[in-house]
């Protein structure tokens, strides 16, 4: 069967081992992980991920502009996006959406919204 | 697909993830920002300040802060306030204050036996809406752990030294 690869992006060694953990603990899918946006867009090339789980807070480029530059390049604009964000005002999550994101999910994580968020995408 | 026990069994994924953070720090700069990554992704909080210890004083002055006014908040009275000085004994490892008072948590950073600083937290996010067990053995984590991370890989003899340097 063909393992399903998920793109962790965050700048926090902290967020990125937590979100490794839980994917390696509690579901099948692979990751690969960049630790701001301009990371994440090279490897959103190179990696083919088919889900981007990504912080939007982070230096260089944040998550919405890599989000919008996603959307932008035919190679990454299908693959699905969930924002990680510790802000939930509708204002903020509706600037998620309007850069391109799918979806939401709020710091602090909790595996099991996300596994189950992961697997609405994803399957089991 | 892996069994849901490996999803009930997850809580310890948090104990886990910051233990290996706090270990993995080179230096009171790194602990630092692992503490407030601790506090940010695994509890839910973006206030908070280290108060320094230094017993026989009855006020404890900020050492760092994120998220918080430091002029507001330049120190800790450890003299009215019963909690401060319970919270430097140790007993209670985690304090849960009335919202009255300016913080939420107080945690004693603890290094050989004894408190050498306090972290404070002052409101958790709005979506974090209570402080349950597992986020209890989260803070008595930090309260053990933190202090080794923070001082122990510095050869500043206590904490404000230590900070002072950063």
């Amino acid at each position: 069967m063909n393992t399903k690869k998920i793109l962790v992006v965050d700048d926090s060694k902290t967020a990125l081992m937590m979100e490794r953990s839980i994917l390696e603990k509690c579901t099948p899918y692979q990751c690969v992980t960049a630790m701001d946006g301009a990371e994440a867009l090279v490897k959103a090339e190179s990696e083919k991920p088919d889900l981007i789980l990504m912080d939007v807070v982070m230096p260089r480029m944040n998550g919405f502009e890599a989000c919008k530059k996603m959307r932008e390049r035919a190679s990454t604009r299908e693959i699905p996006i969930i924002l990680v964000t510790t802000r939930r005002e509708e204002s903020y999550t509706e600037a998620g959406f309007q850069s391109g994101c799918n979806d939401y999910i709020t710091k602090p994580i909790n595996s099991t919204e996300l596994v189950e968020l992961l697997q609405s995408y994803l399957g089991k | 697909m892996k069994p849901n026990s490996a999803i009930a069994d997850s809580k310890d994924i948090r104990l886990d993830v910051a233990r290996r953070r706090l270990r993995e720090s080179n230096d009171p700069a790194d602990a630092l920002e692992g503490i407030r990554e601790i506090v940010t992704n695994l509890l839910g909080s973006e206030e908070m300040g280290v108060f320094s210890v230094e017993h026989g004083k009855d006020v404890l002055p900020l050492l760092w802060s994120f998220g918080i006014d430091p002029c507001k908040h330049c120190a800790l009275d450890a003299s009215c306030d019963g909690v401060v000085p319970k919270v430097i004994q140790g007993a209670p490892h985690v304090a849960l204050l009335n919202r009255n008072t300016p913080f939420s948590l107080l945690i004693p950073i603890r290094l050989k036996g004894r408190t050498v600083a306090i972290l404070a937290i002052q409101r958790l996010l709005p979506q974090k809406t209570n402080v349950d067990e597992s986020d209890m053995k989260l803070l008595q984590l930090l309260s053990d752990e933190a202090g080794r991370a923070l001082f122990a890989c510095n050869s500043r003899p206590n904490a404000s030294e230590a900070v002072s340097d950063l």
